[in-house]
């Protein structure tokens, strides 16, 4: 009888909760004026990236910043805690790794992407986030710093203009994102392992494909001697 | 004479027990009071009595699990080969006593045959060599070398017994003790024990000790026979020829109990022995009017048919193209070895077994369409192991679950229970109750939903004689009610004295259909031990006893006295 | 005409189960994993005649299930990666978002490590002698040896019993619906196996189970005391390690090995003395030899690639889909995992 009542009760939740996905208003357009937030992504090796990222929300929030700013980024979802930042610019892990640890290597003191916002008054004070990126609202002209580091920010300590001049946008009022890279000295910029070459391949199938076929050769024979 | 020479007089005992009084803990009857009792190396001994009285136990003072294993109050002293059992454990002694439960499953420790016999070494330190070398010797003993390297859960009942034996034996003890080793077992099986049995005794001088309640099966082999009470004394001892002519009828296998009837001397044990004192009878003109004939084959529409019907597992076929019909009043024995297909069939008509072709028909409505749990308002099923029965606390709340998935006719729990012989068992659980309890709480779980349609499969297997012949007169007594009953078994007695019919299964085709009298009669392997001295359409000493114009066997009306008295059982109407 | 078949020692079948499980443990490289899936499925096919085979293929039928549920979760689930195949609305909770190939092709290579993974155990189950398995534990476990075979013997009787149980209930007119119908099943399973294991307890102790044999069986207190210093070392190591203080991770485990092997090696029971032995002698001949050599040699080519090129297990399709690295020595060696398929005795 129990059991009825809980059976009735979910599916009436459920038929809620479609309805209310269903009806729920489009997310409407802002007004017409475009705001602009800065950006500087610091990896591991020290290279850093300058990004001028404008958006027409009144606040947006900092995994979006991120993602619209152009910079090749790897996120998961944790449900209710929101986005962790899994890569930043090919710095960090895979997916399936940050799911269980956000990249943090088994050492306490192990680096990870570590999250931080411009003081708006003292340039050179970056304050850590300890909500993360997706419970942060960015605001018009506020900076945020992303470093793959394990306690200091490591982040220059420069004001909002001279930043969306340094990512290349000529206007600090453009539509577009700008964003620039600058390395440190005898830091190569990071290149992505060269695909391997057609010949490689080619062996590489012809050698599954001859393991592939002893294993049916020998599973046949063993059929046949089965069967005689 | 099979009276087999008893052991050799005056040397000393090798068992010895002195004023023994056991009670398991939480119990306030004992189980075993003041027994004095002695076994003479190279004896073979069987004790016997009805359920409950303390046979097993007895049994199992032999190598101290009794009270090492099972705790409670022991008065007294139990020698065993110079070791009193109080101050070694079942596991030193080991050595001495070789033990053989009653079920051949429960009492495997490993997945094969060489290995289990292995094992009891292997704990000792016996060296490889000498285990080799003795696992080849109780291979060979025991007839099971082909057996060897072979899975234990591939193996009969019989054989797997047999295994069990020749583990015991593999670590030399004086002392072999079985618990009814072959309750579990068809005839066959039973005989390949008992007979390996007798070498080891006769060959070895390894003294056995045997509990067995089937007499029929083991009384030739004895030397001496041990009657226990209700009460958990020593009723009487001696030879088994002695024990037997004095005692209750009630516990009788039919030809002692014609022999009795007929004042035969000597007692026969054997059909042998009964066609010599038959002879006898018959050069002095002595001889039974013939049998009647088979009653009449029911007629009218059939309850339960099968029309064709193949059914087996994968692509191993158990039954092939079997027809058969069953009318309601009919009580049809299936019989046939081990694997030959009855309990596939009875699993067909109560729908547990899907048919690979043909159709089963229960009221004319085909089960293929039916699920189990609606096919069980129409039929009752027995199944051989009846403890999956019983999931409740009570056997009050178990017939209550039977109860409540019933639509329609039911009977009354309290009338069954008290048919049965249950009536004090009623807030019990029935995982509490003794051996045979059990098997009649299946039963009365199976008979309070009013069955039309009963199944039973193996009901007899380790019942005593008096549990049997109630049996019988519940089975006699439903099927006048109009219960069409299949019975599968390998009892032959049972069959003789209540089956309507009987169907003979083999290679899963019917090779024999038709009355008791017309299929038993003459045959080789089924045909009951008064048949075997009589032949005609005699099957029970009843039929002799008619046949002379004489009354019905005694033993019977001592069997309903007895009965009425513990308020077992009383011819009732289930409905 | 050969010989009817014997199975192979279980120690050459724990080196190969080992060597063909690292790849679908260590990474997603499809090369690596689409090898040893071929291997292990080919030895599976060999090996699974019979009863045995039989009782362990709905395993490897519930690993597809298994594989499949892998790749629907992955996919609507984790919205990453650049080729996007379709779109949730954002408003669903869990799965809305972009579908991407990324998210699909990662589901299929998990699947596929899934069932190597179970191919490996199946494999293990229907070939592996466990009487033979267990006897190869060293003589002071030999209790446990025993638990363990007693307890391998009770699988598939548990297994009857539970149709049994069913079977009687629905001949009673009980129809089982589902979960919440499962007390009256357990209860008896229970029940059953209590009194099960009370009649094998008798068996035991009848059969001269755990019968004192010598002076070994009592641990002197010196060694006892070098076992409790290895626990705690070997423990502390495992913490260490877990912070990432390799060095002294490394020392202590070292340390805990030490003294965990002289405290169990030392005090071996005096000359003559009683002692449990073995009925039968674990036969290695030719098959074992090249199964196990053929294995451990896989294995170490494995081990040095995870030390000087892990890129060759490893394999992320996000954030953008490329081409997975290739080793072809690696790949060439895990061909020989086939071994066991092409020397079956």
């Amino acid at each position: 009888m129990i059991w009825h009542t809980v059976r009735l009760w979910l599916l009436l939740s459920l038929a809620t909760l479609l309805m209310a996905i269903l009806l729920s208003p489009a997310p409407t357009r802002a007004g017409s004026t475009l705001h602009h937030a800065g950006l500087i992504v610091r990896d591991g090796e020290g290279r850093v990236t300058y990004a001028w990222v404008p958006f027409s929300e009144e606040t947006i929030d900092g995994i979006a910043l991120l993602k619209r700013s152009g910079i090749p980024v790897v996120t998961v979802g944790f449900g209710a805690l929101g986005e962790g930042v899994c890569s930043i610019a090919g710095q960090g892990c895979g997916a399936a790794e940050c799911r269980r640890n956000v990249c943090q290597g088994s050492a306490i003191d192990a680096p990870y992407w570590q999250y931080f916002k411009q003081d708006a008054s003292d340039p050179a004070d970056w304050k850590w986030q300890p909500l993360g990126a997706s419970a942060t609202k960015v605001r018009d002209g506020d900076v945020f710093g992303w470093s793959w580091t394990a306690r200091e920010p490591h982040l220059p300590g420069l004001p909002a203009r001279e930043i969306a001049s340094l990512a290349g946008a000529g206007d600090a009022a453009g539509n577009a994102p700008a964003t620039q890279t600058y390395l440190p000295e005898g830091v190569s910029a990071a290149i992505p392992a060269a695909p391997p070459d057609a010949r490689t391949t080619a062996i590489a199938s012809g050698i599954l494909i001859v393991i592939a076929a002893s294993s049916l050769a020998l599973v046949r024979r063993r059929r046949m001697e089965a069967a005689a | 004479m099979t009276d087999r020479a008893p052991g050799v007089a005056g040397d000393p005992p090798i068992i010895a027990f002195e004023s023994v009084t056991y009670a398991y803990p939480e119990s306030a009857a004992p189980a075993l009071r003041e027994i004095d009792w002695r076994v003479a190396p190279g004896e073979f001994v069987t004790i016997t009595g009805p359920s409950g009285s303390g046979k097993s136990t007895l049994l199992r003072c032999l190598n101290g699990l009794t009270p090492h294993f099972s705790g409670g109050t022991f008065d007294g002293a139990v020698t065993v080969a110079g070791h009193d059992t109080r101050r070694y454990t079942p596991r030193a002694l080991a050595r001495v006593t070789g033990f053989v439960f009653q079920d051949p499953e429960a009492q495997f420790v490993t997945s094969r045959v060489d290995d289990e016999l292995a094992f009891g070494m292997e704990q000792l330190g016996v060296p490889p060599l000498t285990m080799r070398k003795r696992v080849e010797e109780v291979l060979d003993l025991l007839g099971i070398a082909a057996l060897r390297d072979r899975e234990i859960a591939t193996l009969s009942g019989g054989e797997r017994q047999r295994v069990a034996v020749a583990a015991a034996l593999a670590l030399q003890p004086e002392i072999l003790a079985l618990d009814e080793p072959t309750s579990q077992l068809d005839p066959w099986g039973a005989e390949e024990v008992l007979a390996a049995l007798t070498r080891l005794n006769d060959d070895l001088g390894l003294t056995i000790v045997l509990a067995e309640h089937r007499l029929e099966r083991v009384v030739s082999h004895a030397d001496r026979l041990t009657l226990l009470d209700r009460a958990g004394h020593i009723a009487s001892e001696g030879r088994p020829r002695d024990v037997l002519a004095g005692a209750d009828p009630a516990i009788l296998p039919a030809l002692l109990a014609l022999g009795r009837q007929l004042d035969w001397q000597p007692l026969p044990l054997t059909v042998k022995e009964g066609r010599a004192a038959q002879r006898r009878d018959a050069a002095v003109g002595r001889l039974p009017a013939p049998a009647p004939p088979d009653p009449p084959a029911a007629t009218g529409p059939a309850i339960v048919a099968l029309q064709r019907v193949s059914a087996g597992w994968g692509q191993r076929k158990v039954l092939r193209e079997i027809d058969l019909e069953v009318r309601p009043g009919e009580l049809v024995a299936l019989m046939g070895r081990n694997g030959s297909g009855k309990t596939t069939l009875l699993r067909l008509v109560a729908g547990l077994h899907r048919p690979a072709s043909g159709r089963v028909l229960l009221e004319g409505a085909d089960t293929a369409r039916l699920h189990p749990a609606d096919i069980a308002q129409t039929t009752g099923y027995l199944p051989q192991n009846p403890s999956a029965l019983f999931f409740a606390e009570t056997l009050r709340d178990e017939l209550a679950f039977t109860l409540k998935h019933k639509r329609g006719a039911v009977a009354d729990p309290e009338v069954t229970l008290a048919a049965l012989g249950l009536a004090h068992a009623l807030e019990r659980n029935p995982r509490d109750l003794s051996g045979g309890e059990r098997e009649r709480a299946a039963l009365a779980a199976v008979l309070v939903g009013a069955p039309r349609v009963l199944l039973l499969d193996e009901p007899t297997r380790g019942m005593d004689a008096a549990r049997k012949r109630a049996l019988a007169t519940t089975l006699a007594q439903l099927r006048e009610e109009g219960v069409a009953i299949l019975l599968a078994t390998h009892d032959v007695e049972l069959v003789a004295e209540v089956a309507t019919r009987v169907v003979l299964i083999g290679d899963g085709r019917v090779v024999a259909d038709g009355g008791p009298r017309a299929v038993l009669s003459g045959s080789l392997t089924f045909a009951t031990a008064i048949n075997k001295l009589y032949g005609g359409g005699f099957l029970t000493p009843d039929d002799i006893l008619a046949g002379f114009g004489r009354d019905r066997w005694a033993g019977s009306d001592s069997i309903r006295a007895d009965l009425a008295r513990d308020d077992r059982i009383t011819p009732h109407r289930m409905r | 005409m050969r010989e009817p078949s014997r199975p192979l020692d279980p120690r050459a079948w724990l080196v190969w189960a080992t060597a063909a499980s690292v790849p679908p443990l260590v990474g997603r490289n499809p090369w690596p994993l689409l090898a040893t899936l071929c291997a292990v499925l080919g030895v599976w096919g060999v090996w699974s005649a019979g009863a045995a085979g039989a009782r362990w293929r709905p395993l490897l039928r519930l690993a597809l299930l298994f594989g499949a549920v892998s790749v629907l979760f992955n996919l609507l689930t984790a919205h990453v990666g650049d080729l996007v195949i379709a779109e949730l609305p954002e408003g669903w909770p869990i799965v809305g978002g972009p579908l991407t190939l990324n998210a699909l092709i990662y589901g299929l290579l998990s699947a596929i490590a899934i069932l190597s993974l179970v191919a490996v155990s199946a494999t293990l189950g229907a070939t592996l002698d466990w009487s033979v398995a267990i006897r190869l534990l060293p003589e002071r476990m030999a209790p446990l040896a025993v638990a363990g075979s007693v307890a391998w013997s009770y699988l598939p009787r548990t297994t009857v019993a539970l149709t049994e149980i069913r079977e009687a209930q629905m001949a009673r007119g009980y129809r089982p619906r589902g979960l919440r119908d499962a007390g009256p099943l357990v209860m008896p399973l229970l029940a059953g196996g209590l009194e099960r294991a009370m009649i094998t307890a008798e068996a035991l102790e009848a059969r001269a189970f755990g019968v004192p044999l010598s002076a070994e069986a009592r641990p002197r207190s010196w060694q006892a005391a070098l076992l409790l210093a290895g626990i705690v070392a070997a423990l502390t190591g495992i913490f260490c390690v877990a912070l990432g203080q390799m060095l002294a991770g490394a020392a202590l485990l070292a340390l805990a090995l030490a003294t965990l092997a002289a405290g169990l090696l030392s005090g071996r029971p005096a000359k003559g003395a009683l002692r449990r032995t073995r009925y039968r002698d674990p036969v290695w001949e030719r098959p074992e030899w090249i199964v196990s050599g053929v294995s451990a040699a896989v294995l170490a080519v494995q081990i040095t690639l995870l030390v000087l090129d892990p890129a060759a297990f490893r394999y992320e399709p996000y954030p953008s889909l490329t081409a997975p690295a290739i080793d072809l020595p690696l790949l060439a060696a895990l061909g020989f995992l086939l071994a066991p398929a092409a020397v079956r005795p």
